[in-house]
């Protein structure tokens, strides 16, 4: 009977292991023991019990531990001292790490026959030892059979982080008893750390979930009342992270529920451990909604809040708390939603109330909608496929469920599309077309409006989230009848009045047209101005910016005007929805009720206007039509025509005000004209309706002088060219024709506009006297001659009697007046003679352009003197046009000069070859350093072609105009290494670009070269660079392996070595030593972005002889390590700079001469020992 | 006593970031408060410099954290995660060549990775540099093949350069590697295939909203654009069928009824197709008050009522 209980103790606990307990040591441990027939004696002044006890001497063995039963692992003495042994003593050491993680540490002692237990020192236990401060010889109470089990447990304070010891001694009923036997195990439970917590509560089904401190089996047992948590809902899977779906559930009832792991319960069912389901959709009854706007600062403040609503609540059930995202700052970490939910903060009402959630940004640190991952969505759990109702989204970023009468929308604002037509979008437009429920609330974290800590004015604000919200999602929501929005995000209150279709900036918001409702405008309190208003008919939403849960931050100005109320206050907005009325508090953090407001459903008649003048107090019914009560029917002016439909109902001749009004004839025409008189200014003259510009009873149309004006308007009426008398009076006309001031009836001349009397001249002729003679210019024939009034033989202004040149010949007649020899001009004109002829060609001199060459006239082409004829090189361009007189291919110098071709390039260079210092040197147009036909190069800078120091050959030279050569890219030939035709190559159109910092897919290399034979190899280069910024970098690189491995040769950086867009040169020897007949060169760029480029051009590989000639002068102060060798001497006056190594190696001497010097930390070797 | 409440004074309102950037390395004042009270000021120090961090980081504005990170980047310009922080921030500020800068830094620190190539490509598909954002994503993948964000994003890239065939493959590669998958998944894919135009891709379409059913249940999203792709395949039969399960489904049924309706029309079914008018009529009618009258439906009423007349003279 014993061993039966103790296997079913062992299948009990193996069970329990089984379940995830932890085991901290088992049945079967090996323990110390003394069984020496004594009490153990005190070592170091510490006792057996003491946990610093030294038991180095004591035997081990595993348990069990006994004698007597043969089912001992080990046999301890049965006697000792020569009697049978009364106690036994057992020591373990076992290691706790954590003690706190267990809320209880359970222990199983099997023993014989009795025992008392030390946990460091501390007794915990004992069975069937009653006696106190037992010892060695002290007898078990009772005789208790074999192997009983005595379960005990102990508390986590018990233990110490770390070693700690637990020592039993085992005492026999008699000294004369068969057996003695002991075992022992401790085993944990784990301990509750988060939660637990209620999600996604349905009318038939809710999720419990919550943490262990390690893993363990999740099991909820739950029922109708405290104690009857009947039914279970487990998953066997070890896990820290728990979560349970109890589904098949009534709705709206209370469930009570407890944790156990496994069969362990590791939270007892309590009062308040419990969630109320769901009521069936549609249902109406108080719903209660806790509203947290960006509470996650896990402060004293966010207490406050809570606890002012706790407060405000009391023993009331809160059916949901909704977060409003940034539930956890700083970003949404687990540690972060640790402090600021589920710890010290929520945990007494997530125990028993549902929560849901949208996203905030500070939660989106940590999460990701894409991926559904994160701190937020492995806390949360949300319904994807529409089973709390609404229509399914297939994401927890965003969806919806039903409560009551009560359908709520949640939208993602921070991490998915927000466009129109977006999946989001499109999912919530099906969504609230799919609703029948009484209320639409809907919220997200990204207020549409806001001018707290942020404006949403903004467009940068937030990215755009808050005004892509505003533009996008509001016009659809309010469209299908949106009630309620909340958002977080500000950090203060912000509560709108009653609005419908504002969806641009705070400036264009207009309460006459954006407020609706007849208390729209007002503060929606029943007590105030009378609740918001919704008609069946009519749109209109509240919105409520609430995130001042968990802090108030910002200086944002808090007056967008679609706001009725706007605090920076720490609170919480309660939401309590009975029927069709909405009531929203907004509760601070110390409990007082700082806004509130109502908004009520119902057919309230709206005022309205039907158009039927003979109702009134119209209204809209049921069934939103315009509807207005019927008038009595009155006839004031007993006209036949009720008054409601009588335009004139005093009047009982119309009906209608007609053309002259209520109460004047539309029909009277007293002078029958055909006007009715209440419209006829002229109502007695009947050819006329207006007074015109007679008047009544004149005629407007008389006019005797057909001229246009009325004869009562005309003063001239007989006149048709006046209408008044003017100057001349009627019938003479005032014209004035020559214009001068006097009309033609005042003027003797009315056609000379400078005279009005005739005068001697008579009009039209002037009476002046030009010459002042004395006769008017009328009668003189000589105006202009004040000598003369009549012309005379020599004509006016010259005189009949003057002769000059006394030739006599009147100057009148005589044509050189001056010249006595002459009284005509002649060939040559007055005073030169016609006959002088000075190189007597027959020409006389004066029209002579020559006139002393006889066989020229005329200039001609040559000029005087020279002949226009003469070619002497016959090479038809005369001498004189000829600039190469003698040259018959050329008759101008040009660039070369007579003699010399200016076409003729030899070498097809591009420089002809009178300016090509190299005309046969397709490479050079002067023969620089080293001479016509071979490159320059010359590496050390001595301004001595290398080749006329030491023999050089090119390997190879690329400036990549046709082609790559031996260079291609090293990698797998993407863009980073390529040639390109590019304004930046060096020289030509082509080079080889390197860019970003691909590793090899940014690098070009050569093919394999045999350097083995190579005594000296050097390459030299141009480049130039773009887009690099220090300290960005190339490489040029060396392998001797066929390119397997590189060794870097040198490095050149942005900023210290180049700049981009200037050209470069480089020139780099190997050393000879890294020469094989695998060698491998490679430029490496060291960019970062594509747009990092370096060009590479007219690679030159040169393979140079080792120079030993048999004198060398050096005078150049040396930095880098250099050995100069000669056969035979060196005379040497360097400065060697510090840090470099200088060798001189020389056959006969080295000579030092003044000026030279070795610089601290410069080193300088000489050597006799010639070129070798 | 009094040069206490001057030193909390000070600490309280000092302006919270630059005094307890400065104050880390001070100071006379710290010194000074030792030596009168005897206490070290750090406690009180630290205590008002976390409440202050708190307060100013937790404010949301990208600046300030942006600056904040900037000021520990200072501090410790070797820490790769500070520079991840920041090259994070400026791509939600928008600086998308900092962010670019920022990672680079990434790379330098702690060479090349996944996380790093995606940041790249994201910020140059926001600059529409599309190339260079196709380079860096193909890096990332090629780093982590299993990535099914790179995939993602590579889909996208694709599509804005108009390779619907690669965008739809890509969106295909994504939904193979997602660990958890979403509703956008496959709406990107479908949008890609749709973008093809092909009867073979609208064939392909409807087979991965078969796949999303499978995956995410049967989303009125999908059954949808199932039943616009069957009517582009003129394949009206199954456009009916499918239209039956969303009517199934829904709660509320005019709309869909509607388009049933119009299906039957379409194939000469002109009695059912009224039938499902009037059904449409009647579920409207039976709606509460708020949602029948609702624009919206009287919109839908106005439209079935012609359509009823378009159905009458048969």
């Amino acid at each position: 009977m014993i061993k039966l209980r103790l296997l079913t103790s062992f299948f009990f606990l193996m069970s329990l292991g089984l379940y995830g307990q932890t085991t901290i040591f088992d049945f079967g441990s090996v323990w110390k023991y003394y069984d020496l027939g004594d009490e153990p004696p005190k070592i170091m002044g510490n006792d057996y019990f003491d946990s610093n006890y030294d038991d180095s001497s004591w035997a081990s063995g595993p348990a069990q531990l006994g004698y007597g039963d043969a089912d001992e692992a080990t046999v301890i003495n049965d006697t000792a001292n020569g009697t049978n042994l009364i106690t036994a003593y057992f020591r373990l050491d076992f290691n706790v790490s954590n003690p706190g993680a267990s809320p209880m540490y359970d222990a199983d002692l099997i023993y014989d026959d009795g025992a008392v237990v030390y946990l460091n020192g501390v007794e915990i236990h004992r069975v069937n030892i009653s006696t106190p401060n037992q010892n060695y010889s002290t007898f078990a109470d009772a005789n208790n059979g074999d192997n009983v089990l005595s379960s005990f447990q102990f508390a986590p304070s018990d233990l110490v982080a770390g070693n700690n010891t637990m020592v039993v001694e085992v005492h026999q009923r008699t000294d004369d008893s068969s057996d003695i036997s002991f075992d022992m195990s401790v085993t944990t439970q784990p301990a509750i750390i988060r939660g637990p917590y209620i999600q996604k509560l349905t009318p038939t089904s809710a999720v419990v979930k919550w943490r262990t401190s390690y893993p363990a089996e999740s099991v909820v047992k739950y029922g109708l009342s405290v104690n009857t948590a009947v039914n279970t809902q487990s998953d066997a899977i070890l896990k820290t992270d728990h979560e349970v779906e109890i589904t098949g559930l009534n709705s709206n009832r209370k469930y009570f529920y407890l944790l156990q792991d496994g069969t362990s319960t590791i939270l007892p069912a309590a009062t308040d451990l419990h969630f109320i389901t769901a009521p069936p959709h549609g249902t109406v009854q108080p719903v209660t909604a806790w509203v947290l706007g960006d509470p996650g600062t896990g402060n004293n403040n966010a207490r406050a809040v809570r606890d002012a609503y706790y407060n405000y609540i009391g023993t009331d059930h809160t059916d949901m708390m909704l977060f409003l995202g940034d539930n956890a700052y700083n970003d949404g970490t687990d540690a972060q939603y640790q402090g600021a939910m589920f710890e010290n903060m929520y945990e007494d009402m997530l125990k028993n109330t549902v929560a849901w959630s949208c996203l905030g940004n500070h939660d989106g640190h940590t999460a990701d909608s894409d991926s559904q991952t994160g701190n937020y969505y492995e806390i949360f759990d949300f319904p994807t496929n529409g089973e709390a109702g609404g229509v399914a989204s297939g994401t927890e970023a965003y969806y919806s469920f039903d409560y009551a009468n009560i359908h709520f929308i949640i939208l993602d604002s921070h991490d998915t599309n927000r466009d129109v037509g977006g999946a989001m979008y499109k999912w919530a437009e099906m969504d609230i077309q799919n609703t029948t429920q009484e209320w639409i609330v809907a919220f997200w974290h990204h207020p549409v409006y806001t001018k707290g800590s942020h404006n949403s004015d903004n467009r940068s604000d937030s990215q755009g989230r808050m005004h892509d919200m505003r533009e996008n999602f509001l016009p659809m929501l309010e469209q299908n009848g949106i009630d309620l929005v909340l958002s977080g995000h500000s950090h203060s209150y912000e509560r709108s009045y009653f609005v419908n279709g504002h969806y641009g900036n705070s400036t264009t918001f207009d309460s006459n047209v954006h407020v609706v409702g007849p208390n729209g405008y007002g503060d929606g309190q029943i007590s105030g101005d009378g609740t918001y208003q919704k008609d069946l008919c009519s749109l209109g939403s509240a919105y409520i910016t609430t995130g001042s849960a968990g802090k108030i931050t910002g200086n944002g100005s808090l007056n967008h005007p679609v706001f009725h109320y706007s605090a920076k206050s720490l609170g919480s907005v309660v939401l309590e929805i009975d029927g069709s009325q909405m009531d929203i508090k907004f509760v601070r953090n110390t409990g007082a009720i700082d806004d509130f407001f109502s908004i009520q459903k119902g057919n309230f008649g709206f005022p309205c206007d039907d158009g039927d003048p003979c109702t009134v107090d119209d209204i809209v019914d049921a069934s939103c039509n315009c509807v207005g009560t019927l008038l009595p029917p009155t006839d004031t002016d007993n006209d036949g025509t009720d008054d409601c439909l009588d335009g004139c109902p005093n009047d009982s001749m119309k009906t209608e005000p007609g053309i002259c009004g209520c109460g004047v004839s539309d029909t009277l025409d007293t002078d029958s004209d055909g006007t009715v008189d209440c419209i006829d200014y002229c109502p007695t003259d009947p050819a006329k309706i207006t007074p015109g510009i007679c008047g009544c009873g004149v005629s407007d149309l008389a006019d005797a002088d057909a001229d246009g004006t009325p004869d009562c308007a005309d003063g001239c009426p007989n006149d048709p060219f006046k209408t008044a008398p003017g100057i001349c009076g009627c019938g003479s006309s005032d014209v004035d024709s020559d214009a001068d001031g006097t009309a033609d009836c005042d003027d003797e001349c009315p056609t000379d506009p400078l005279k009005i009397l005739e005068g001697i001249c008579g009009c039209n002729t002037s009476d002046i006297d030009n010459d002042a003679d004395g006769t008017p210019d009328c009668n003189d024939e000589c105006p202009n001659d004040p000598l003369k009034i009549v012309a005379g033989i020599c004509g006016c202004g010259l005189s009949d009697t003057s002769d000059s040149d006394s030739d006599g010949t009147l100057d009148c007649f005589d044509d050189c007046p001056n010249d006595p020899l002459k009284i005509a001009a002649g060939i040559c004109g007055c005073g030169i003679s016609d006959s002088a002829d000075a190189d007597s060609d027959g020409t006389p001199d004066c029209i002579d352009d020559c006139p002393n060459d006889p066989l020229k006239i005329l200039a001609g082409i040559c000029g005087c003197g020279i002949s226009d004829t003469l070619d002497t090189d016959g090479d038809s361009t005369i001498d004189c046009q000829d600039g190469c007189p003698n040259d018959p291919l050329k008759i101008s110098a040009g660039i070369c000069g007579c003699g010399f071709s200016d076409t003729i390039d030899s070498d097809g260079d591009g420089t002809i070859d009178c300016q090509d210092g190299c005309p046969n040197d397709a490479l050079k147009i002067t023969p620089g350093l080293c001479g016509c036909g071979t490159v320059d190069v010359d590496l050390n800078q001595n301004d001595i072609c290398d080749l006329s120091e030491e023999p050089c050959t090119f390997i190879d030279i690329e400036n990549f105009e046709l082609g790559s050569g031996i260079w291609s890219p090293a990698g797998s030939g993407n863009l980073d290494a390529e040639r390109v035709m590019s304004s930046l190559s060096p020289q030509g159109m082509y080079s080889m670009r390197i860019r970003d910092d691909s590793g090899i897919n940014s690098a070009v290399k050569t093919s394999v070269l045999d350097l083995s034979q190579v005594p000296i190899f050097t390459i030299s280069w141009e480049y130039q660079s773009s887009g690099f910024t220090a300290p960005q970098s190339f490489f040029l690189e060396f392998s001797n392996d066929g390119g397997t491995t590189f060794t870097i040769l040198n490095e050149w950086v942005e900023g210290t070595d180049f700049v981009n867009n200037v050209i470069y040169e480089e020139s780099v020897e190997v050393d000879a030593s890294l020469l094989t007949s695998t060698s491998v060169i490679r430029f490496v760029s060291n960019g970062s972005l594509n747009a990092d480029e370096i060009f590479l051009d007219n690679i030159v590989l040169r393979s140079c002889s080792d120079p030993c000639a048999d004198y060398q002068i050096h005078t150049d102060n040396v930095i880098a390590p250099i050995t100069d060798k000669a056969v035979i001497g060196i005379e040497t006056n360097r400065i060697i700079a510090a840090g470099s190594t200088i060798d001189h190696h020389a056959g006969e001497y080295i000579l030092l001469t003044p000026g030279f010097e070795v610089e601290t930390q410069a080193i300088f070797h000489a050597f006799i020992q010639g070129c070798q | 006593m009094g040069f206490e409440i001057f030193i909390v004074f000070m600490l309280i309102f000092a302006p919270c970031k630059s005094f307890f950037l400065k104050c880390i390395n001070c100071n006379p004042l710290v010194s000074l408060y030792k030596n009168i009270t005897g206490y070290s000021p750090y406690i009180l120090i630290l205590c008002f410099s976390i409440q202050c961090q708190l307060n100013v980081l937790a404010h949301g504005e990208l600046d300030t954290r942006i600056a904040a990170v900037s000021a520990e980047i200072e501090l410790n310009p070797d820490i790769d995660s500070l520079y991840i922080k920041r090259g994070t921030l400026y791509f939600q500020h928008e600086d998308y060549l900092k962010s670019i800068r920022d990672f680079e830094k990434v790379e330098e620190l702690s060479g090349p990775s996944t996380v790093v190539y995606i940041s790249y490509a994201k910020a140059w598909h926001k600059l529409e540099k599309l190339d260079f954002a196709l380079e860096s994503v193909n890096d990332a993948i090629d780093l982590n093949p299993e990535s099914a964000t790179a995939y993602r994003l590579k889909g996208k890239i694709l599509f804005d350069m108009k390779d619907f065939v690669g965008a739809a493959s890509n969106a295909e590669q994504t939904l193979n590697k997602s660990k958890k998958r979403i509703t956008e998944h496959y709406t990107e894919y479908i949008e890609a295939l749709d973008s093809i135009a092909t009867t073979d891709s609208k064939k392909t379409a409807i087979q991965v909203l078969q796949r999303g059913k499978n995956d995410l249940g049967e989303l009125p999203l999908f059954l949808h654009k199932t039943i616009d792709l069957y009517i582009e395949l003129g394949d009206y039969e199954n456009a009916i069928k499918t239209t039956t399960t969303l009517l199934n489904k829904s709660n509320r049924k005019e709309r869909i009824l509607f388009k049933r309706a119009q299906l039957y029309y379409s194939q000469n079914e002109f009695n059912k197709s009224m039938q499902d008018i009037n059904s449409a009529l009647f579920e409207i009618d039976g709606l509460p008050a708020r949602y029948a009258h609702s624009n919206p439906m009287k919109e839908l009423k106005t439209e079935l009522n012609s359509f009823s007349q378009k159905l009458n003279p048969r």
